[in-house]
Formats: C-alpha cells, sequence, structure tokens
C-alpha cells in the first residue's frame, strides 16, 4: 500500500495530461478513421509492431529484423495508398469535427417513409422488393443491382419501383438513410411448402430472409398486398402503421433510445478506455521503465553578459550532470537536449562565484538530476578595453653555426589588442609563434608569421591582422 | 686585506653565475667639454655577444644559449654633465635586472650584461632609460637553443 501510494505521489500534473492528451488524440484517430481501411491497417501495423517487440524481447534477431523493416515500410505505404482517405477525413470536416465531434456510424432509415411508401405502392399495384439489411453480410449473397446512393425519400422509392423503370424488378438495398443499390438480385428460396400463389418475388424475399438477419418488405403485383419476409415467416401487412413496428421491431427502436445507438455509446466508450490503457502503458513503459542512470558533460553556456565586460577565466568549463530515468528515455536524449545555463546578469568585475543548482539546468520530461559536479564555479570578468602593443618576433631553434641574426623588422610592428583591462594593463608585448632560426637563410628573407595572443581571452581588434610579415637580414660571423 | 679581497671576489662570482648583472664604464673614445646640462644623445645601442675594449662584437637580435653571457651596448654623446642611465632588461615583459650605469661628459659608451640559464630562452627586450626616466631605446632580441 504504502508503495503504492509512493508511486502515486511521484507522478506530476505534467504526466496525466501527457496520458490525457495522447489517449485523447488515439480515441479521435478511432473516432475519425473507424470503419475506414485506414483503421483496419492502423490495427495491423500495430500488431505487427507488438509482435516485432515480443520477437525482439525473445532474442528472436532475423524475425525482429524483418518486421521492424516491415512496420517501417509500411508506415510510409500507409500515408501514400490511403492520402485520399486522409485528405478527406481532414478536409471534409470542419474543426469542430476533427477535434471533439461524432458522426454517427449508425443512421436510423426514415420507417414511416417507407412504410407509406410500400402501401402506396401497393395500391399502385407496382411490385416492390425493399431490404432491410440486420447485423449480418449479406454481400455475398445478392447480385448484380447499380449503386444508387440517393437519401430515401417518398418519390425516389416510387420512382424506383416504376414499372417502365430498368431496374424496376430488382430489390432496393436500404443502408441506414440511403438506398444503397437498386435492381438488385436475391437468392430464391427453396422451400416447397410455399402456397402455389407466392411468385419469384416472394420467394427472392424469403431466400435471403432465411438466409440472412434482413427484413425484407415485398410489394404484391397482383393482390396489391404489402407482406414482410423475416426469417422463415412470410406475414401479410394490413397497415402502414404495422408495417412501421414491424420495422421498428427490426432496427430494435424501443421507445426512447435505440438499440444502435446504445450499441454505438458502448462502442465508442470501450474506444476511449482502451485508448486511455494503451497510452497508459505505453507512457509507464517509457518514462518507468528500468531505471537507468547516465552521465553527461554539459558545456556551460553564460547569459545576459555585459557586453562591456567579457568572461577572463571560468575555474570549470563544463559541469558533469548524474541523471536517472527510463532507459528508453535516456537512451532518446540528445546532448543539446540537456543544458546548463548561467545567468550573469547580477556578476561584477573581479571574480564571481556562482553555485550551479537544479534552476540552472534544463532537462528533458522524464530525466531526473541526481548530482552537479562541481557545483559552483568561479567566473572572472573583466571590463573589455583596447590597447597598443608591439610586435615581438619569438626566434627558437639554433641558427647555422657561421651566421648571425643580425635584424629583423616586423610589419605592422604594432597591433590593437581587445580583451580585459586588467589583462592588458600588464601586457607590454604581443609575441608571435615561435620561429625556426633554422629555416632561415643567408641574406635578406621575408616570412609570414602567426601571432601567438595569450590568454586566449585576448583578441586582434578589428581592423587589425592576426600574421605580421617579418623581413629579417643574417650575415656571416666575424 | 686578504679576506676582504675575497668577500668581494666572492660576491662578484655569485652575481654573475644567478645571471645578475655586470656594469662597467670605460673612457670615451674622444673627451669634451662639460656644458653644465643634464642632456645626453644615444648615438648606439645594441646587444652583442661580446665587447672587447669598448668594441661590440658580433651584434645581434637572437643569441644562442651557448653564448653564456650577452651583452647591451650604448653608446652617448652630446653629454652636458655627468649623469646616470639604466639598462632595464625584461626577459617575457617580466622585470629581470635594472642595471644603473654612469656616463660622463662629454661622450660615453657603457654596457650592462647578464648571464644566461637554460630557463632564459625565449624572447627578451632592454629599456634604455635616463636619469629622468625617459625611455631612450627599447631593444629587443631572443635567447635560442
Amino acid at each position: 500500500m504504502e508503495k503504492v501510494l509512493q508511486f502515486l505521489s511521484g507522478i506530476r500534473w505534467q504526466d496525466v495530461v501527457d496520458i490525457g492528451l495522447n489517449s485523447y488524440i488515439l480515441f479521435r484517430f478511432y473516432v475519425l478513421f473507424r470503419g475506414t481501411y485506414v483503421f483496419r491497417v492502423l490495427i495491423g501495423l500495430t500488431m505487427l509492431w507488438f509482435f516485432q517487440q515480443m520477437a525482439s524481447y525473445m532474442g528472436l534477431i532475423v524475425t525482429s529484423w524483418v518486421v521492424q523493416g516491415i512496420v517501417a515500410v509500411a508506415a510510409l505505404i500507409i500515408v501514400v495508398v490511403f492520402r485520399n482517405e486522409i485528405r478527406s477525413v481532414l478536409q471534409a470536416r470542419n474543426f469542430r469535427t476533427i477535434l471533439w465531434g461524432f458522426t454517427s456510424k449508425t443512421r436510423i432509415a426514415p420507417i414511416d417513409i417507407i412504410a407509406e411508401c410500400a402501401f402506396e405502392l401497393a395500391r399502385r399495384r407496382h411490385g416492390a422488393l425493399i431490404v432491410m439489411p440486420g447485423d449480418e453480410d449479406i454481400q455475398e449473397l445478392i447480385q448484380s443491382g447499380i449503386a444508387w446512393n440517393g437519401d430515401i425519400s417518398r418519390e425516389m422509392i416510387l420512382s424506383i419501383f416504376y414499372p417502365d423503370n430498368p431496374v424496376h424488378d430488382g430489390a432496393a438495398l436500404i443502408e441506414g438513410d440511403r438506398v444503397a443499390r437498386a435492381g438488385v438480385i436475391l437468392p430464391l428460396s427453396r422451400r416447397e411448402d410455399l402456397p402455389s400463389y407466392l411468385g419469384t418475388r416472394h420467394r427472392a424475399a424469403l431466400g435471403l430472409a432465411e438466409a440472412t438477419d434482413s427484413l425484407v418488405i415485398v410489394v404484391s403485383e397482383q393482390r396489391g398486398e404489402v407482406s414482410v419476409a423475416k426469417g422463415v415467416r412470410l406475414q401479410t401487412i394490413g397497415s402502414p402503421r404495422q408495417l412501421a413496428e414491424e420495422l421498428e421491431e427490426h432496427f430494435g427502436i424501443a421507445d426512447e433510445q435505440s438499440l444502435p445507438a446504445k450499441k454505438e455509446r458502448v462502442e465508442v466508450t470501450t474506444a476511449a478506455l482502451v485508448s486511455l490503457l494503451f497510452i497508459t502503458g505505453f507512457w509507464f513503459s517509457i518514462s518507468r521503465g528500468l531505471e537507468t542512470l547516465v552521465t553527461f558533460d554539459v558545456p556551460i553556456e553564460y547569459q545576459n553578459r555585459n557586453p562591456n565586460m567579457e568572461i577572463v577565466h571560468a575555474s570549470v568549463n563544463a559541469v558533469r550532470l548524474n541523471l536517472s530515468g527510463s532507459g528508453t528515455l535516456v537512451k532518446s536524449t540528445r546532448s543539446d537536449q540537456v543544458r546548463v545555463r548561467l545567468d550573469l546578469s547580477t556578476a561584477a568585475v573581479g571574480q564571481n562565484d556562482f553555485a550551479i543548482t537544479a534552476s540552472n539546468i534544463s532537462l528533458p520530461p522524464g530525466l531526473v538530476l541526481k548530482n552537479v559536479n562541481p557545483q559552483s564555479i568561479v567566473v572572472d570578468l573583466d571590463v573589455t578595453v583596447r590597447k597598443d602593443l608591439p610586435v615581438q618576433v619569438d626566434w627558437a631553434g639554433r641558427l647555422s653555426e657561421n651566421l648571425i641574426l643580425a635584424e629583423a623588422t616586423v610589419d605592422p610592428s604594432r597591433v590593437e589588442i581587445a580583451g580585459g583591462k586588467r589583462i592588458l594593463e600588464n601586457l607590454q608585448t604581443i609575441y608571435t609563434e615561435k620561429v625556426p632560426l633554422d629555416r632561415l637563410r643567408e641574406g635578406v628573407g621575408v616570412i609570414e608569421v602567426q601571432l601567438a595572443i595569450q590568454p586566449a581571452s585576448l583578441k586582434v581588434a578589428s581592423g587589425s591582422n592576426e600574421k605580421v610579415a617579418v623581413k629579417y637580414l643574417t650575415r656571416r660571423r666575424d | 686585506m686578504v679576506r676582504k679581497c675575497c668577500l668581494v671576489l666572492g660576491v662578484w662570482w655569485l652575481l654573475s653565475f644567478s645571471g645578475a648583472w655586470t656594469a662597467q664604464a670605460q673612457a670615451p673614445p674622444r673627451g669634451g667639454a662639460n656644458s653644465g646640462a643634464s642632456k645626453l644623445a644615444l648615438v648606439q645601442a645594441l646587444v652583442c655577444e661580446d665587447v672587447k675594449e669598448g668594441i661590440p662584437s658580433n651584434p645581434a637580435i637572437a643569441f644562442s644559449i651557448s653564448a653564456g653571457k650577452i651583452y647591451c651596448y650604448t653608446l652617448f654623446d652630446q653629454i652636458t654633465e655627468d649623469t646616470v642611465v639604466y639598462h632595464h632588461w625584461f626577459f617575457r615583459d617580466k622585470p629581470s635586472a635594472r642595471i644603473r650605469l654612469s656616463v660622463k661628459h662629454p661622450r660615453w659608451s657603457t654596457f650592462s650584461s647578464i648571464q644566461l640559464r637554460e630557463a632564459d630562452k625565449g624572447p627578451w627586450r632592454v629599456e634604455i632609460i635616463d636619469a629622468g626616466g625617459r625611455l631612450l631605446k627599447n631593444l629587443r632580441f631572443s635567447v635560442t637553443d
């Protein structure tokens, strides 16, 4: 119990927001893409990823490698192949729909219109077959037909079954509030106990009803009767009200709340819970799994330095940070994500002591600072000034025994140096880098030499050159 | 008397061995009248390997440590009255020796020297300064292998 409390107390409000936000994003993906091929492929990819993780955990090297390759390529393929579906989801819907709107998957057919149309067709002695699918898939049982995809209206149904219409002999397939197909051919019932006066239309209605959980409305052309085929039952319907009740029963519409709506609500709630559980598990596997210690050597960044001052010397240039976090987080942490910043706005000329605290250190979320070394640094600041100094050649090595280096002139003979006032006050000469004497030949020569400016905090002022030309004269010894 | 002589010789040897200075003055090449004003003109200033009989030999700007000793030679003219000059030796801009030398009316040459040690390799300079502290010349040279 104590461990659980300790564990819960370690969760920050940012973690709760993190889990909540990502759960919602996953849930919204489900809401936006459910029913599409994209969603099915995404589920497939997720399963492949789990398979890869399992293979990796079990040490199946080649399997893990192959699945990883498939997942990597599949992620690319899904974007290319399903770009139209993704675009239609993101473009066709408004911002509100994408963020929090719900589009009902189940749409209820307008029962009253269908019931009235059936009796109007019967009155006109126009034969009709109207299929109301249930939960079972009927695609393998029906044949032919043409895609219609029109909103249900009285005029549309009457026109489909108008005798001169080419599709009037087939059945109309109702999906939700739309006529999905017309002129559909249904399988015929093979029952032998049916009355002889029932024609092909009634046998077709019973053929589909027997094989599936669909309800089929049949309008008899000869007798002007409306019947309903459901299961093995063929029932003659006396009034639009009775037909409407049959349809309501078929669609499971209760007094106030429909079953499909309930089913959808359960489905959405389940999806939300699965999203939450999935992200929570994923979050814990990343942020709490396998505590790992790591050490970073981080260079110190100085901020808010007075532009008139410069750092002459710092006791250290980098600090060593001991960090802990989950192995996944530690592995994915880049060195540029860990920073140590020192605010020099309060610093004065001379030596300044600064303590390195957590407020100076920025870490990626999930990593915890365990130790800092050193815990304080000394920064020596000075006012920046310029000073004109003579240049002297720093000869080194050994000249040939019979030669003497008689003269040398430096061009330019003086350079302007910028740097800390206290350093420049004690500096009288700028030396060149060491110039080896054994390179000199007898007579006059010119060599180009780099200045050796020490300490490193000093710089050649703008306008001065960091190289000088040395013209020398050697002569034979007396 | 012998003890005094030994003491003087000992001090001289110590100063010479530790890289301290020696200073010598000698009679000017030519005589002249004393004008009574404390002025002088630096005619020649150089660093050389040796000074023999008042004449500098092998003046240069780079000297091997094997030379053992180097000299700063200065020649003054138009000296209005007896005065002093200073040879201020610097190694890497840090004072190494400050030698006070007498100069006499009307023309005078004088020199100072340092004993070289292994640690003396590097850039040197000698400031020639008159009695009033005026910088007359800055000689730059190096001690090398």
